[in-house]
């Protein structure tokens, strides 16, 4: 049994690796049974990416969807941890921690510009 | 929630027959999965006599939940079936790893729980908990899973470490992948 089930990279690695992505979708429980008396306090989902080229590197995570920052559009902002195949390590020598990974790919995602292809393809799938 | 882990053999016929039935009513009927079934009951070529199965009961014997649990070292199927979920990587065959599948919680009595999503309630958590706890009876170090990329979220919130053993694809429009479990008491 392998030791490490995931593929350790660098965080300098993994800034100069691209991500496209592969899939964004509402949460559906959110909508699916309305009664009960549950109410929507916001609209919420996930969104998936992965790398090009070796190794294959893939990331989702969820998001919620929000009043933009000049207030007449609407803007996705990350929520909780990424969900990755993935040990991002600060140095090639330094110890796999998940905690730190976790940080780590938060700080990747939130410095990319994911927003605007997620909100794209979202109203691809769901404007019909 | 009732519990009960064990073989085709020693689950009664009874309740095997609901849990076929319920596997049907889940992932073919509600998710549309191309499957195969026999007399209204989902089952394929992995529903073996040594096959282990967790299910979940409520309080009126309804089954609630569902689980599988195959040791990789026999034919299994995200070996047999989908081993390019492992990008690349070989697929698991060791005694200490083993597989977990059609994994449900979908209540069908509960007007609380979306027919749509096989984890959204407090059953899951348990039902993944007892799953993997059962899995660790057999000797099971690490499970692996072919799911739905839902199935991240439910392990976080059961408090277990999951990893991706890589990208999803979609497969009928839906996203599946494989994930690695360590199997180890949440908290711990």
């Amino acid at each position: 049994m392998s030791d490490k089930p995931y593929v350790r990279m660098t965080f300098d690695a993994m800034q100069r690796r691209s991500l496209r992505h592969l899939v964004s979708a509402l949460d559906e429980d959110e909508f699916a049974t309305p009664g009960a008396g549950a109410v929507a306090s916001a609209i919420t989902g996930y969104t998936e990416w992965v790398g090009d080229g070796e190794p294959v590197l893939t990331m989702g995570w969820d998001w919620e969807m929000g009043a933009g920052a000049d207030g007449g559009g609407v803007a996705l902002r990350r929520v909780g941890d990424p969900r990755s195949n993935l040990c991002v390590v600060m140095r090639p020598g330094a110890a796999d921690d998940i905690e730190d990974s976790s940080t780590l790919l938060k700080i990747l995602i939130d410095r990319s510009n994911w927003q605007e292809e997620t909100l794209r393809y979202l109203q691809r799938r769901y404007d019909s | 929630m009732n519990k009960i882990a064990g073989s085709s053999s020693t689950l009664s016929k009874e309740l095997f027959e609901r849990v076929g039935r319920y596997r049907h009513k889940v992932f073919v009927e509600t998710l549309g999965w191309e499957l195969t079934t026999r007399n209204g009951e989902e089952l394929d070529q992995f529903d073996r006599p040594d096959t282990l199965y967790v299910v979940s009961q409520d309080e009126q014997g309804n089954v609630n939940g569902c689980a599988r649990l195959l040791p990789t070292s026999q034919p299994y199927l995200l070996g047999e079936v989908f081993p390019e979920l492992m990008n690349g990587a070989p697929v698991p065959c060791s005694d200490d790893v083993w597989e977990l599948s059609r994994f449900a919680a979908v209540d069908f009595n509960s007007r609380t729980t979306s027919a749509l999503s096989q984890f959204s309630s407090e059953v899951a958590v348990r039902l993944l908990q007892d799953s993997i706890a059962f899995a660790a009876e057999q000797g099971a170090k690490r499970l692996i899973t072919v799911s739905p990329i839902g199935i991240e979220r439910l392990l976080r919130r059961a408090g277990f470490h999951a990893h991706r053993a890589g990208p999803p694809m979609i497969i009928g429009g839906h996203p599946i992948f494989a994930c690695w479990i360590e199997v180890r008491q949440p908290g711990a």
